[in-house]
């Protein structure tokens, strides 16, 4: 084999190297500049890492039983006193929420169904700034219940952070006159959405 | 003589059709690279508002035998 083959090959092979050399840096290059990217060591030593917090709206009732005992016929009670304890509602999310409320019937005597003057719910902070306005956010005085079919707000812009997170909900049982004596149950709905 | 520069051009030959690759290889790696990219600036949005929750409460009483009326 003669020089010139020999050269011929060596400026072949040259070529070649120095022209996959270039398209690999331009590779490189053109894909460096493309953002979307990551995991690619950069000429900065900083960083940047994006985190998002999924919404998650999620209610809990540390206190979800009222028991009033016994009540005579056209005798009253209510959780004012805190005897029995009213409803605690807590916001365990991570944005405000808006909460319904409704129930089902507590009495079956004349014009005891819901809504009526004989079940009612008002609420109140449990926790100070467990809303952003206590006069439109809360019910603050007795309301009829509604019926579970057609809730009614309870609370609003009820806040997250575990602070101020708390409203107690009250009730006030007025017993019909013409209720039937024995046991009386009513299940109450909350209905939370993100504010 | 003849052979040995036959051989020659045919290593180079070799060496010019493995840089053709190369430089194809390339080049479909980076389209599909940009094409990657590009799908990720038109990525679907989800909606984030999280589903309404329900929860459920008791209440009960007792209504006595006999009360008073009032």
């Amino acid at each position: 084999m003669t020089n010139e083959y020999w050269n011929t090959l060596s400026v072949l092979i040259i070529a070649a190297l120095a022209v996959s050399i270039s398209a690999t840096a331009l590779s490189i290059g053109r894909v460096s500049s493309i953002d979307l990217i990551t995991g690619m060591a950069t000429s900065t030593p900083s960083g940047k890492a994006n985190v998002t917090v999924p919404s998650k709206t999620y209610i809990s009732l540390p206190i979800d039983m009222v028991n009033f005992g016994e009540l005579d016929v056209g005798l009253s009670n209510d959780t004012t006193d805190d005897s029995p304890l009213p409803f605690t509602l807590r916001n365990d999310g991570t944005v405000n929420v808006n909460v319904t409320i409704g129930a089902t019937d507590l009495f079956t005597g004349t014009g005891g169904g819901n809504p009526s003057t004989y079940y009612q719910y008002k609420s109140e902070e449990y926790e100070v700034g467990s809303v952003i306005n206590t006069t439109t956010d809360l019910i603050t005085t007795f309301i009829n219940m509604p019926t579970t079919g057609s809730p009614e707000m309870v609370v609003s812009r009820l806040r997250f952070p575990n602070a101020y997170d708390s409203i107690k909900v009250h009730l006030n049982v007025t017993v019909p006159l013409d209720e039937a004596a024995g046991e009386k149950t009513s299940t109450v709905t909350f209905t939370a959405t993100q504010a | 003589m003849k052979k040995q520069g036959f051989i020659s051009y045919a290593i180079a030959a070799l060496v010019l059709v493995s840089l053709a690759v190369s430089l194809v290889g390339t080049a479909t790696v980076f389209e599909a690279t940009r094409h990657v990219s590009e799908s990720g600036n038109n990525k679907i949005e989800v909606s984030q508002a999280p589903l309404p929750l329900t929860k459920d409460a008791e209440v009960g009483l007792i209504v006595r035998q006999g009360g008073e009326r009032q």
